[in-house]
């Protein structure tokens, strides 16, 4: 099934409202795309869009099967310890709902929550 | 320790909804998801694992994208440590503690494991298994003198009663399989319950990850002083 990717915007709407959620460190950090990202290695295999922007963390993923009416946001986070990890991926799911929904006038995406690690 | 190794097709899962079709054996690395190869063909994982464990890696030394991860992973450490040294209120702690917990995140990256459910049957959370081992290994080494070695966590197909979706990860509770070296001080049933029950309550209460059973393996005793039963 063909994918669409969602806008910029809406992706970095998402990742706001997850990191405004208690209990999220960071996203995941895409330690790889980081190291590809530093200096020496850029001059080897150039990283971000053609406008020179830096590319974005892989922790956030918003796709629309092609023809299909929901979108699919996939999550990716490290968490602190000290909250229960299943209680703040429910935290997240509701804060990303509300922003696709604030961003984008979709209802009910579909949310999946990874938690990758705990700091 | 081998915390993920695999034991057949299907369990390479590493993405909420989608099935991964790798099945490579006991390579972790072979797992699409950890393929971060550098421009010269080296995986990270592996630059990285052999600069850590002091082994001559003559590649390395010559190439210039081995070279400039090594020092990327180099400056990381110090930034951590940089970072580390400015918050006040954990200076009288272990400086090097954050750097390791730091360097975790980043090994669990490369190296994620299977990925597991989180909560209900009807939710869409998940958890890499190689963060969920860690704090199950955590739960067993808060009893004195016990060491965990491997842990493994896998959804059984025994414990699940429905098929998942197509294109979705099976979810249902997990089976645990927790490996132990605990002092002769204790009683080897009484260290395997007390593991179970310590195990139980981390992954309920940390977690929320449901269980159906944790079998714990005695891998060696130890005659570790300080391993005084509570």
């Amino acid at each position: 099934m063909t994918e669409q990717l969602a806008s910029g915007d809406l992706t970095d709407a998402v990742a706001r409202a997850v990191l405004g959620t208690a209990g999220v460190a960071f996203l995941r950090p895409g330690v790889a795309q980081l190291l590809r990202a530093s200096r020496a290695l850029a001059r080897v295999r150039p990283m971000g869009d053609r406008l020179g922007r830096p590319p974005r963390s892989s922790g956030v993923r918003v796709t629309r099967g092609e023809g299909a009416e929901q979108w699919h946001v996939e999550v990716y986070v490290v968490l602190h310890r000290g909250h229960r990890a299943v209680d703040v991926t429910r935290e997240v799911r509701a804060a990303v709902t509300a922003a696709v929904r604030a961003e984008a006038g979709m209802r009910d995406p579909r949310v999946s929550v990874t938690v990758t690690g705990l700091v | 320790m081998a915390v993920n190794e695999e034991t057949g097709p299907g369990n390479q899962d590493t993405g909420p909804g989608e099935e991964r079709a790798a099945a490579t054996g006991g390579n972790p690395a072979d797992s699409p998801a950890e393929r971060e190869p550098l421009p010269c063909g080296r995986e990270l994982w592996s630059v990285w694992e052999r600069w850590e464990s002091g082994e001559a890696d003559p590649h390395a030394a010559a190439c210039p994208h081995c070279t400039e991860a090594l020092n990327t992973l180099r400056h990381l450490e110090d930034v951590v440590s940089a970072a580390r040294a400015t918050e006040p209120r954990e200076q009288d702690t272990d400086a090097s503690a954050l750097v390791g917990r730091v360097m975790d995140v980043v090994r669990l990256e490369l190296r994620p494991g299977r990925t597991l459910p989180l909560g209900e049957e009807d939710e869409d959370a998940w958890i890499v298994e190689a963060a969920a081992a860690r704090t199950v290994r955590a739960a067993a080494e808060t009893l004195p003198g016990v060491r965990a070695g491997s842990c493994r966590i896998e959804v059984r197909s025994q414990d699940t009663d429905t098929t998942a979706p197509a294109g979705r990860l099976r979810r249902g509770p997990v089976g645990i399989r927790l490996e132990v070296e605990a002092p002769l001080t204790w009683h080897l049933q009484e260290v395997a319950e007390q593991v179970r029950h310590r195990v139980l309550e981390a992954a309920e209460t940390e977690l929320g990850m449901r269980v159906t059973v944790v079998d714990v393996t005695i891998t060696d005793i130890t005659e570790d002083v300080e391993g005084r039963r509570p």
